[in-house]
């Protein structure tokens, strides 16, 4: 099946903008996101050091990366295992039924525990990623693709960030029902 | 007709931004507004101690090398604040201009002493690093036992008889003045006070009812 070229235009786009913005929170607070890293419970100690520097550069490599057409694909590859061990991490942790810990996807401001809401917000994202490796369609971009194409990025970041405070939110009002 | 097409597509897309914009606005409000809503106290995970009873009493020597006493009924008959962190705990950096404010601001009746433990050499590292030359800095495993403190940053107030006045994990401003708030009011935790308080209110309510 082929698609249209604008959806893995939108897709890299908003992944990009991810990746960015994730690897940008990690960067500035190191210290937390060892911390976070620690609490997940699924590296080896001596693998910690590394993944700590390792996960935010190869997010900003990435979301880089998926701006410019000749990585696109390698890009969108080490997206898509970037997502798949988030989510595996996430489901690990959830099983074991560990799920007060920080997802360490908000920066230091915004603590987010983890939940299925936030795997599936990762499949999605997973999903977009799936999108610009599947085959494209010969057509023309045209002035409106790329507007279109711009605006459509705006509400898919807008809709991340939307997903994101439906999740703290959540989290805030069973910390309110605990006190009550 | 294709052009008007083109128009009403755009302006539409342009509705669905505003919308977004509009909707995030809204759920982080929400998000702010369950922030406020829930009471700023801090919470008390004690098994060790009890609020009321006498705080256990130690001779330690401080990073400087002086003795200092904890617990007890203090000489100079202040409070007494142990304010437990540690160089690797990042949410201790954050507060740490909080307890420098309130050192000033509560020094008429408050001694405040940092406490923690593990290498002294990381300890002499922090305190330059953050400027807390001018407080008491106790390191010790003995201490953090004695108290039972399980998770940083904690705070233990012990009055000016020894006794505890209030403790509870330190989250914040707002939780740290909590801690002065409820020996000042004499609750032991603010879910105390907020279980008191409601069942006032009911009394309140009964009897203007009876009369």
């Amino acid at each position: 099946m082929q698609i249209d070229p604008v959806i893995p235009l939108v897709c890299s786009l908003i992944l990009s903008y991810v990746f960015v913005v994730a690897s940008f929170h990690k960067w500035q607070n190191l210290d937390e996101f060892r911390e976070t890293l620690t609490n997940y419970q699924v590296l080896p100690e001596i693998l910690l050091g590394v993944f700590v520097f390792a996960i935010p550069a190869v997010e900003l490599i990435c979301g880089i990366a998926l701006l410019v057409p000749y990585s696109l694909t390698v890009s969108a590859i080490g997206a898509g295992i970037l997502l798949s061990m988030y989510i595996g991490a996430i489901a690990i942790n959830l099983l074991k039924g560990r799920r007060t810990i920080d997802c360490g996807c908000g920066g230091t401001e915004q603590k987010q525990a983890i939940s299925e809401g936030l795997i599936l917000r990762n499949g999605v994202l997973l999903f977009f990623a799936y999108c610009l490796l599947t085959a494209v369609s010969s057509r023309e971009l045209v002035a409106l693709d790329w507007v279109i194409a711009l605006l459509a990025t705006v509400v898919g970041c807008l809709f991340y960030n939307i997903v994101n405070q439906l999740l703290v939110n959540k989290d805030l009002l069973r910390g309110l029902r605990e006190y009550g | 007709m294709v052009e008007t097409l083109i128009i009403s597509n755009i302006l539409l897309w342009i509705v669905v931004v505003v919308m977004g914009v509009m909707l995030f606005a809204l759920v982080r409000q929400i998000g702010v507004l369950y922030e406020r809503v829930a009471p700023a106290g801090a919470l008390m995970i004690n098994q060790t101690l009890t609020v009321g009873g006498e705080a256990p009493s130690l001779d330690l020597q401080d990073i400087k090398g002086s003795l200092v006493t904890i617990g007890g009924v203090p000489e100079n008959g202040s409070s007494k604040l142990l304010f437990f962190v540690s160089p690797t705990c990042p949410v201790c950096k954050t507060l740490l201009p909080v307890v420098k404010s309130a050192t000033k601001s509560e020094k008429d009746w408050l001694d405040i002493i940092l406490a923690s433990d593990g290498d002294t050499y990381d300890h002499q590292g922090y305190i330059k690093e953050h400027k807390l030359e001018s407080f008491t800095y106790i390191s010790s495993e003995i201490l953090g036992r004695s108290y039972g403190v399980s998770k940083l940053p904690y705070a233990v107030l012990i009055d000016e008889q020894g006794k505890i006045a209030s403790m509870g994990i330190i989250n914040s401003r707002e939780h740290l003045e909590s801690l002065f708030e409820s020996k000042e009011r004499g609750v032991a935790s603010i879910q105390d006070y907020i279980k008191t308080y409601s069942a006032k209110d009911k009394d309140d309510d009964l009897s203007t009812e009876a009369q």
